[in-house]
């Protein structure tokens, strides 16, 4: 069952990617990228293998921090729910089946592209600082998301009043549910990090809108889409939502300040530990210099970091 | 908190009815924004101190127990209007059941009541989850913290006596129960189950809950290609993933995986309702009165002379010998075995375990059991899980626990199973090694997880968490066809076994001797046709219907939920493709109520909340008629012909619903309250003094 879902999601995301990246990357830059491929991978090594050990310890986490989350997590209460329960409600009350299908199709197939698109997207550009971005602010998600997975305990809408919000998703295409519950548990709903996935990307495709300005409508679009469905659905409280866009911005604050600090070849060339940071910073600067060299004309956001 | 802060003022618009409430919601989410800060303001007169009666209202989320879940926000919406500030505490099924049997923490909890065995459970669990000796006790054992002499005086008696006798003492219990509500039985519901019949066969009628129903199963439809037999079973609770720990009492409530994993000493037949010997070969009853402390009554004590089957063995090999027996008894009834400064009974059988008053070895494989029980009651104790002594002595010596230590005031081979009543029991605090720490419930040896060594015809393969897990044949189990049996009959088939049986079974709860002899008892083993259970753990029911009917699955092991049954597609029903499995529940949905606590300590008030459950409205609403409302927790066989009537007939006789189709009348229930002394303050908030 887990499987057949598993194929179906790689088979309808890679048909999008395929589609979107010969509507938004275009020809030229996917020809430089078979020039420059080597050199922007390792560029973008170090943050990559940073991300992979977050989701794995996060794979590993999952096991254990619902059960220490019991013993030491703040537990909800049911009033905030009450309260806006009813928004939750209200938004149900407009259900119609093709709704569900269209927030069922966001919640996840949508959400798979849109978190995978701006890897592509931004891999095609020489200046990586984007893609290094994006992958700092996924990181920061999933640690920043955890934390709070372990000190609050909630769970959703569909689980807390089951007589008034259905479970749209699981009810319409109970199949779904094998998929969610490999990534998630059912406390772990504050924040949404569907939403803040969602609302990291479309705050990073607004800071390249001027390479991709289609790109940037889009996953502004997908990502609104997403965050609605997680309330339409049942699966989240508007709260979490809201929370959700709240770690997406602080993520995307902190990865814009954190990337390009320290460079981990650096280190290695100089390979003296102690002196990392400081070097790195000198060190960087050859790079970063050369690189909106390439992109500045069309990545002004880039230029006003390195500014500030 | 919307719904409160609207309630008292108009309390007609509370209906509970789903489209109407719904769209009240719907609209007063429309009318939060401009008004929330008015709502705000109500709320925090609320909290400001005053005297409100506020309570905590638990239960489990939708994924756990739908039905527990709609029940308990049914109640939270009752109880508001009537004025009262409750807390709806939802937590996942462990966690709910810590709160509930280790720290009773909640004032009132919704659930469903675990019972062992067939849709006809006998009156004495009863025992154990009500009499006063366990109140203070951490465990299944009298979660709501009753204590009353003329209820613990009702309870002895149904257990130490027969035949008319313990029926009225049965009928006193149930009418204390319904009157004095230490909980409320709500409805008992219809399990439904889903299998396809291409691929098994072998269930008898519609049950399938025990040890006995799954060793039934046969494979059919692979015929010949020698491959191994497997079921594929979808499971909806991954508790038994995580832990296999028998004596865990979060972990489980009724769990056939275990009872495949360990065996007892009797097994539960489920068309008589009766226990047949299992891993005892035989065993001789023998009931003798004794006259009561005063001379009054007569109530009895059973001595069981057991002879265990010569030919069982426990996972790892070993052979099970009366010692074995006779430690499982004295681990259960205290798991420090006298290392800790006081006994700390095991948080399950507790009921069971309380009966037994003395185990005396007599040789490898024989033992005499003194059970404080007439014999209508006195072989439940046979249905506790036997564990292998040298493996739970490594275990415990893990905890700094000495076995021979509590045994020094005790002659050899026998015990006392009621350690609390027996200050001689409790070590001394000046013996030469520190005393263990053994919290009920909750230390190692019991919440922990173990490998589960124990001697079921089925032994763990595999397990991955909250994934699956799967049994594998124990070939050196007796009711295992290649077993070396030398008993002629082995088509093991156990329709026919099981009708056998009927009358023997019939007169076993009278006679003295129930073991119809070496031969019958063997040839009338069910046999573990299949060689290997893969229960694969699903997260909803819906799926679990989806993937049984695609033929994905063979069958879902557990109960489904009602909400999902109109998801089998009639065409699947009409040709037969699959199978709905279906009986009456053992189980019953209740609410607990915990009398230590505040107001909850009052029966006046739990009377009067009581009346706040409509039934029938639940049943119909909530599990769409698939469960009888109830009002009592045991079969209509047991309740009383004259007075009390505690019989169902279209409204609860003890306790109605002030209103109708899940609407309460307010007026009418605020006047139970106002009846029975409570009190309102100007602005309809039910005040805490009483």
């Amino acid at each position: 069952m887990l499987l057949e879902v598993l194929i179906r999601l790689v088979v309808v995301v890679t048909v999008m990617l395929l589609a979107s990246t010969a509507a938004f990357v275009g020809r030229y830059r996917l020809r430089d990228t078979r020039l420059e491929w080597r050199e922007r991978v390792q560029e973008v090594a170090p943050i990559t293998v940073v991300l992979v050990a977050v989701l794995l310890g996060n794979s590993v986490a999952r096991q254990t921090v619902p059960d220490l989350s019991w013993m030491i997590g703040w537990e909800r209460t049911g009033q905030i729910e009450a309260l806006e329960g009813s928004f939750i409600v209200w938004l149900q009350s407009q259900a119609t089946p093709e709704l569900t299908a269209y927030f069922s199709f966001s919640y996840i197939y949508a959400y798979v592209f849109l978190l995978v698109f701006p890897i592509v997207a931004y891999f095609a550009l020489s200046n990586t600082r984007p893609l290094r971005e994006l992958l700092a602010a996924y990181t920061l998600n999933y640690t920043l998301g955890l934390v709070c997975y372990v000190f609050v305990i909630a769970y959703g809408p569909r689980n807390m009043m089951p007589e008034l919000v259905d479970a749209l998703l699981y009810d319409t295409y109970p199949r779904y549910q094998h998929l969610t519950r490999q990534v998630n548990r059912n406390t772990n709903v504050f924040p949404s990090l569907h939403t803040s996935l969602s609302t990291t990307v479309a705050f990073l495709a607004y800071r390249t809108r001027e390479i991709y300005p289609k790109w940037a409508l889009v996953a502004l679009w997908i990502a609104l889409s997403v965050a609605v469905s997680t309330m339409y659905l049942g699966i989240h409280w508007a709260i979490d939502v809201l929370a959700g866009v709240a770690l997406a911005y602080v993520s995307v604050t902190l990865s814009e300040l954190l990337v390009g600090q320290w460079s981990v070849w650096d280190w290695l060339e100089s390979r003296v530990p102690s002196q990392s940071e400081p070097s790195g910073q000198s060190g960087k600067r050859p790079r970063e210099t050369r690189d909106p060299e390439r992109d500045r004309a069309v990545e002004p956001t880039d230029s006003s970091g390195e500014d500030g | 908190m919307n719904r409160n802060a609207l309630s008292p003022s108009s309390p007609s618009s509370l209906p509970d009815e789903r489209v109407s409430r719904r769209s009240v919601l719907a609209a007063a989410a429309v009318a939060t924004v401009p008004t929330s800060g008015c709502a705000t303001r109500v709320r925090s007169v609320v909290d400001d101190g005053g005297p409100q009666l506020s309570l905590t209202l638990g239960t489990v989320p939708t994924d756990d127990d739908r039905g527990a879940i709609r029940i308990a926000r049914h109640l939270e919406s009752t109880l508001e209007a009537v004025g009262i500030d409750v807390t709806l505490d939802v937590r996942q099924s462990s966690e709910f059941l810590e709160a509930v049997l280790l720290d009773h923490e909640f004032d009132l909890f919704v659930g469903r009541y675990p019972v062992d065995g067939g849709p006809d459970p006998d009156p004495d669990f009863l025992y154990g989850a009500l009499h006063s000796q366990f109140a203070t006790e951490a465990g299944r054992q009298n979660p709501f913290g009753v204590t009353d002499m003329a209820l613990d005086e009702a309870l002895e008696t149904q257990r130490r006596a027969d035949g008319r006798e313990r029926r009225g003492a049965v009928e006193s219990v149930l009418a204390y129960v319904a009157e004095r509500k230490p909980f409320e039985p709500i409805c008992r519901p219809i399990e439904h189950r889903l299998a396809r019949p291409e691929a098994i066969d072998g269930w008898a009628d519609g049950w399938l809950g025990t040890e006995l129903d799954y060793l039934g199963l046969e494979s059919v439809g692979t015929a010949g290609d020698g491959s191994a037999d497997r079921l594929h079973a979808l499971l909806l609770d991954s508790r038994p993933s995580r832990n296999c720990n028998p004596l865990s009492v979060t972990m489980r409530d009724r769990d056939v995986i275990v009872d495949l994993l360990y065996d007892s000493l009797g097994a539960v037949e489920r068309e008589t309702g009766t226990i047949r010997p299992w891993l005892a070969d035989r065993w001789e009853w023998e009931s003798k009165p004794e006259p009561n402390h005063d001379g009054t009554g007569s109530p009895r004590r059973t001595t069981a002379t057991v002879t265990l089957r010569e030919d069982a063995h426990f996972h790892d090999g070993e052979p099970i010998t009366a010692a074995d027996v006779a430690f499982t008894y004295r681990f259960l009834a205290d798991t420090a075995l006298g290392n800790a400064p006081v006994p700390s009974p095991a948080p399950r059988y507790r009921g069971r375990v309380a009966a037994v008053d003395d185990v005396e070895v007599r040789s490898e494989t024989e033992l005499s059991i003194t059970v404080d029980a007439g014999s209508e009651v006195a072989n439940r104790i046979a249905t506790v899980p036997i564990l292998p002594e040298h493996v739970w002595i490594e275990r415990l010596a893990e905890y700094g626990v000495d076995p021979d230590r509590g045994l020094e005031d005790e002659a050899e081979n026998t015990l006392d199973t009621n350690p609390g009543l027996e200050p001689g029991y409790e070590s001394e605090p000046d013996d030469e090694k520190a005393a263990v720490s053994a919290p009920q419930g909750r230390w190692g040896p019991v919440a922990g997880d173990v490998e589960p060594i124990g001697s079921g015809p089925y032994r763990l393969a595999d397990r991955s968490e909250r994934d699956g897990i799967t049994l594998e044949r124990y070939e050196g189990h007796f009711a295992v066809p290649s077993f070396p049996d030398e008993s002629a009959d082995r088509d093991g088939n156990t329709t026919a076994t099981i009708d056998e049986d009927g009358p023997n079974d019939e007169t076993h709860g009278r006679t003295e001797s129930d073991g119809s002899g070496e031969d019958g008892a063997q040839s009338d083993t069910p046999t573990a046709s299949i060689d290997e259970l893969y229960f694969d753990i699903d997260p909803s029911s819906a799926s679990a219907i989806q993937r049984t009917v695609a033929g994905d699955a063979d069958l879902t092991a557990s109960m489904l939920e009602a909400d999902a049954l109109d998801r089998i597609p009639a065409a699947a029903d009409a040709d037969g493709s699959v199978r709905r499995l279906e009986a009456r529940s053992p189980t019953f949905y209740y609410l607990g109520f915990n009398t230590r606590r505040g107001p909850v300590g009052n029966v006046h008030f739990r009377r009067a909340v009581a009346h706040l459950i409509d039934k029938a409205w639940i049943v119909d609403d909530v599990f769409h008629g698939e469960a009888d409302p109830i009002v009592t927790p045991v079969g209509e066989e047991w309740l009383p012909d004259a007075e009390p009537d505690l019989t169902w007939d279209g409204t609860d006789p003890v306790a109605p619903f002030p209103g109708e189709e899940g609407e309460l009348d307010v007026e009418a229930a605020r006047a139970l309250f106002e009846d029975r002394g409570f009190q309102y303050d100007e602005d309809g908030r039910l005040l805490r003094r009483y």
